[in-house]
């Protein structure tokens, strides 16, 4: 489905359409499943997460703005920032727990990257992944971590055992890195 | 990609732990109030989160459970929503700031297969409101349902009715309190499934010993593909 298709569809769900949600449902739920199970490892939890997610697609489709974003960011955002404030509150939790939330990261560990596509291809798709091979393993993986698992800085320098000033520098110096390695 | 050059470093720097959701919670504040007032930034933001939503965009699809569907319709057409409730903005990407407007460098998503979507019924009774959620997929015959409501006595059963036109109706098996089961539709009964009707039926435990329903009727509710 093409992204002139999904924000027709989203438009459609804006103005209360139930065939168009179920459409947009048919066409994106395996993929922000996915997503979401990524995120929480976890099946139970990203079945529930999935059905938030999609309550608020069908109650804030119009707050997306065609060409602003492509309707797939749109969508996977509030699938990435829903199951992130998940993640978040369950390290919470674990931490209150005694049980130290690293190693609640450490079985999170983020799966390595699929084969690096060539930036010979010109592949969008693939520019932030290439961009990141670019920096340092460890300053790549910080950013993932961010992303992914929604680690924060004082995550971060836990894990990596620096202080947080140091984590703080660092992983914005990655990101320049990053901004001029996907501007070039 | 040149907007993305157009602000100082800092700045593209706070969008990206913007979207990353890096900020403290005042400094998040402080920037979310310059969004409203700087086309620039909203669009730094915009074209961070186009990129790292790629990352996630690598997580493989999964076809999630088919109970989902219905689980979902029930509470999205549920209860109006307050329009207040919808202003709640989450982040600058589905925030109502004023679209830039910007023709934007295709970046491509991996491909978006459609699932077909199952069947659904709602089983609802006058007094008690929703009683129980159906998933029927007319293809494998598999069905996934939940008993929401008007749960069993100890010693009583609830037992799932398939009624097709005049025909009487067809046992599909028994429901669980608060859990989805998962049953089997014979394959003779799979087609035709839309518009046919769905009744729950109080029943002794291990179901109705006749094959018809003995007990009372406790809720109904139509197949449809919406």
């Amino acid at each position: 489905m093409a992204a002139q298709d999904l924000e027709r569809l989203l438009t459609r769900v804006s103005l209360a359409d139930r065939k168009a949600f179920a459409e947009l449902y048919s066409a994106t739920s395996a993929k922000l499943f996915g997503i979401c199970l990524r995120i929480l490892s976890d099946r139970a939890q990203a079945e529930d997460a999935l059905q938030d997610v999609y309550v608020k697609i069908w109650n804030r489709a119009d707050a997306y703005q065609p060409g602003r974003v492509q309707p797939m960011t749109w969508l996977i955002t509030i699938a990435r920032n829903h199951s992130i404030d998940l993640l978040r509150k369950r390290r919470t939790a674990a931490t209150d727990n005694a049980d130290g939330d690293e190693t609640v990261i450490d079985r999170l560990e983020s799966h390595a990257p699929g084969p690096a596509e060539s930036l010979q291809q010109k592949d969008e798709r693939a520019r932030i992944a290439a961009c990141l091979e670019e920096l340092a393993e460890d300053k790549a993986d910080a950013v993932r971590r961010a992303y992914l698992q929604g680690a924060t800085y004082a995550e971060l320098a836990t894990h990596f055992a620096v202080p947080l000033n140091t984590m703080r520098t660092w992983l914005r110096r990655s990101l320049l890195s990053l901004r001029a390695c996907l501007t070039r | 990609m040149s907007e993305m050059t157009d602000i100082p470093d800092d700045d593209s720097v706070l969008a990206a732990e913007y979207v990353l959701g890096l900020l403290s919670e005042p400094e998040e504040d402080a920037f979310a109030g310059r969004l409203f007032l700087e086309p620039d930034l909203r669009r730094a933001c915009d074209l961070w989160a186009e990129h790292f939503a790629t990352l996630a965009d690598a997580a493989e699809a999964v076809r999630p459970p088919a109970s989902l569907w219905p689980a979902i319709r029930a509470r999205a057409y549920g209860p109006h929503v307050p329009f207040w409730k919808r202003l709640n903005l989450g982040t600058a990407v589905i925030g109502t700031a004023l679209a830039a407007g910007l023709a934007f460098a295709a970046l491509r998503f991996g491909w978006l297969e459609p699932v077909p979507l199952p069947l659904t019924a709602e089983l609802s009774s006058e007094t008690a409101g929703q009683v129980a959620r159906i998933a029927l997929d007319p293809e494998s015959g598999a069905i996934e349902a939940e008993l929401v409501g008007l749960f069993p006595d100890a010693g009583r059963a609830r037992e799932l009715w398939l009624i097709q036109g005049g025909n009487p109706p067809v046992s599909l098996g028994l429901l669980d309190a608060g859990t989805v089961v998962r049953l089997d539709l014979p394959a003779d009964l799979r087609a035709s499934l839309e518009g046919a009707v769905l009744a729950i039926s109080d029943e002794p435990a291990g179901g109705s010993p006749t094959g018809q329903p003995t007990g009372a009727v406790l809720a109904t509710g139509a197949v449809t593909a919406l």
